[in-house]
């Protein structure tokens, strides 16, 4: 019977197969490593430029990823390296056209809600967290994007924000405080 | 373990789901299409890069080559060999025109069928003899 950690070793082993494929110009191994990847590198993209070039941004990502393959670290994980392109390519685009992505407000008109009377509640508390989250520095901010929103390890985050894993501890615990204390300001007494 | 109905998630959990609720688009229907397009597209500008880069390496190899070759020998020596082996190569098939000409046609066709008659006999009988070893 297989573990966890057998499975995630087996996954691991996989994904680099792939990309070797995808690398020596294997069009079937880089679509399915497209398949498994585009959702997260896009809402990532997405939640950093906030904008159509999102897709252009994602598109960009995997081509470079895959045709730039010699610069891949086989011990790490896929998924992490390809927000670390993915990352850079957002801030080159957000310096270039001198963007405050953060200042644009998230849509959160299409958010399902539980009943009418939640409604108006949840709305101004995600309006809150939304701003919240814009003001946090480009590291807490990407930090809890990838460790709460798209669930990666500490690890991972650590390889794909180029940082050592105690400062993306750092940075969620502040990040965290941050947000709860935009929160609590705006619940009732 | 399963929470108490009256119990209150923690500021831990409620900031968690809070965050899960911040909606972001899904990427569109075509991006799957459009990446392997631009995919392709590179690495056939990768191919044709690699094998420009390979020319050139060629061709800096070649320099590299001659500039040793001129360095080490005289250059009038450089000239002089494919010089004399051209005048070689006139010479010989000078030669040969000349023995073509003088030899009648029905002479050079005897000794072509001859030749071919003892080619098939040579292998018919290596034939023979292969067969004969393997029963």
């Amino acid at each position: 019977m297989s573990t966890a950690p057998d499975a995630d070793a087996d996954d691991r082993r996989a994904e680099l197969d792939l990309a070797r494929r995808a690398r020596r110009g294997d069009a079937a191994a880089f679509d399915e490593l497209v398949r498994r990847f585009q959702r997260p590198i896009f809402r990532f993209c997405w939640r950093l430029v906030r904008s159509a070039d999102a897709e252009d941004l994602t598109q960009e990502t995997f081509v470079r990823a895959f045709v730039h393959f010699e610069r891949f670290d086989p011990e790490r994980p896929v998924l992490p390296w390809l927000v670390a392109i993915a990352r850079r390519l957002c801030w080159d685009l957000l310096r270039r056209r001198g963007v405050a992505a953060r200042a644009q407000a998230m849509p959160v008109d299409d958010v399902p809600m539980p009943g009418p009377e939640a409604e108006a509640s949840i709305r101004e508390q995600l309006r809150r967290l939304d701003r919240a989250l814009a003001e946090l520095d480009e590291g807490p901010r990407e930090a809890v994007i990838l460790f709460h929103i798209e669930q990666l390890s500490y690890r991972d985050i650590a390889a794909a924000l180029e940082v050592p894993m105690g400062t993306v501890m750092t940075w969620l615990h502040r990040a965290r405080a941050h947000l709860r204390g935009a929160l609590d300001s705006a619940s009732p007494a | 373990m399963s929470r108490r109905p009256n119990d209150h998630p923690n500021d831990h959990d409620r900031l968690e789901s809070l965050l899960r609720m911040l909606s972001a688009p899904e990427p569109s229907a075509q991006l799957a299409s459009s990446v392997r397009r631009r995919y392709l597209e590179a690495m056939a500008a990768r191919a044709r890069r690699e094998a420009l880069m390979g020319l050139v390496a060629a061709l800096v190899g070649l320099a590299v080559i001659a500039a040793i070759g001129m360095t080490v020998s005289e250059p009038a020596t450089l000239l002089l060999w494919p010089a004399e082996t051209v005048a070689d190569i006139a010479r010989w098939t000078a030669g040969i025109g000349v023995v073509l000409a003088l030899v009648p046609a029905l002479a050079w066709a005897s000794v072509v069928l001859a030749s071919a008659g003892a080619l098939l006999s040579l292998g018919l009988l290596t034939r023979a003899r292969v067969l004969a070893t393997a029963k």
